[in-house]
């Protein structure tokens, strides 16, 4: 519920063009090696 | 509700884990980006209570934030150090710096300076209002172009950030709903987690 309301206070939106919700993932399995992953990365946190 | 693009001219100087950060860093690779105001002054020993209770229901999510393009950080007045220590108290995982030094909070309207509070008034949430406090809650927006040109895009303040409060949307759908009469202010009954 959270992330959608925080999401439609940006530009983009909830950016889904694609079929609703298809990107979602388990916080555990976003894509392995992806810049980003985890709460967030590299400058932000430890 | 769309507000219109503010190009941010200033320079703005954070400090987070590994040391300083610009607004644009912010964004940590992304082109969106959310500040969430975190009333913590820098002579403060603890984070506000209510914004704690804000920050219960947005920890853990940045990371689905992340895949949609969107940085999600905390920002508060009060020292890195201080910011690092209440953060470990409380478990909590999401990015949070420092603007300790900067005009940041002051020019995103969030935080006042003696005099405004010495004369009891502030520009806040969008309105010359009767202040209290030195720092007051909020959320804002912004946006990175291709060129690393950074706009503001939004804010809001005050009970405007219910909207982001997920227990509030819970117990918005049960028969006593907030059950907030009959105290001295509405949020009295909130604690800190670790303080119920």
């Amino acid at each position: 519920m959270g992330a959608f309301m925080w999401l439609e206070l940006t530009p983009k939106g909830r950016n889904e063009l694609g079929a609703v919700k298809s990107w979602v993932k388990l916080n555990d399995e976003y894509e392995t090696g992806d810049k980003h992953k985890g709460d967030c990365c590299c400058a932000l946190v430890r | 509700m769309a507000m219109p693009w503010e190009r941010v001219e200033k320079s703005y100087q954070f400090e987070g884990p590994n040391g300083a950060l610009s607004l644009a860093d912010l964004f940590d690779g992304r082109s969106q980006l959310i500040v969430y105001h975190f009333m913590f002054g820098p002579d403060w020993e603890e984070g506000c209570k209510s914004c704690s209770f804000w920050a219960d229901n947005f920890n853990g999510i940045p990371i689905h934030l992340n895949h949609r393009d969107v940085t999600f950080t905390a920002v508060s007045r009060a020292p890195f150090a201080k910011i690092d220590a209440y953060k470990k108290r409380m478990g909590w995982s999401f990015p949070w710096v420092s603007s300790y030094g900067s005009d940041f909070n002051f020019d995103y309207h969030v935080s006042f300076t003696p005099e405004q509070i010495a004369e009891g008034k502030a520009y806040y949430n969008y309105a010359v209002r009767p202040i209290t406090a030195s720092d007051e809650q909020g959320v804002s927006v912004f946006y990175k172009n291709e060129n690393g040109e950074v706009f503001h895009t939004y804010s809001c303040h005050g009970r405007g950030i219910d909207m982001v409060n997920g227990a509030y949307h819970f117990l918005d759908l049960v028969r006593k709903g907030r059950d907030e009469d009959g105290f001295s202010f509405s949020m009295e009954w909130v604690r800190r987690h670790d303080q119920y």
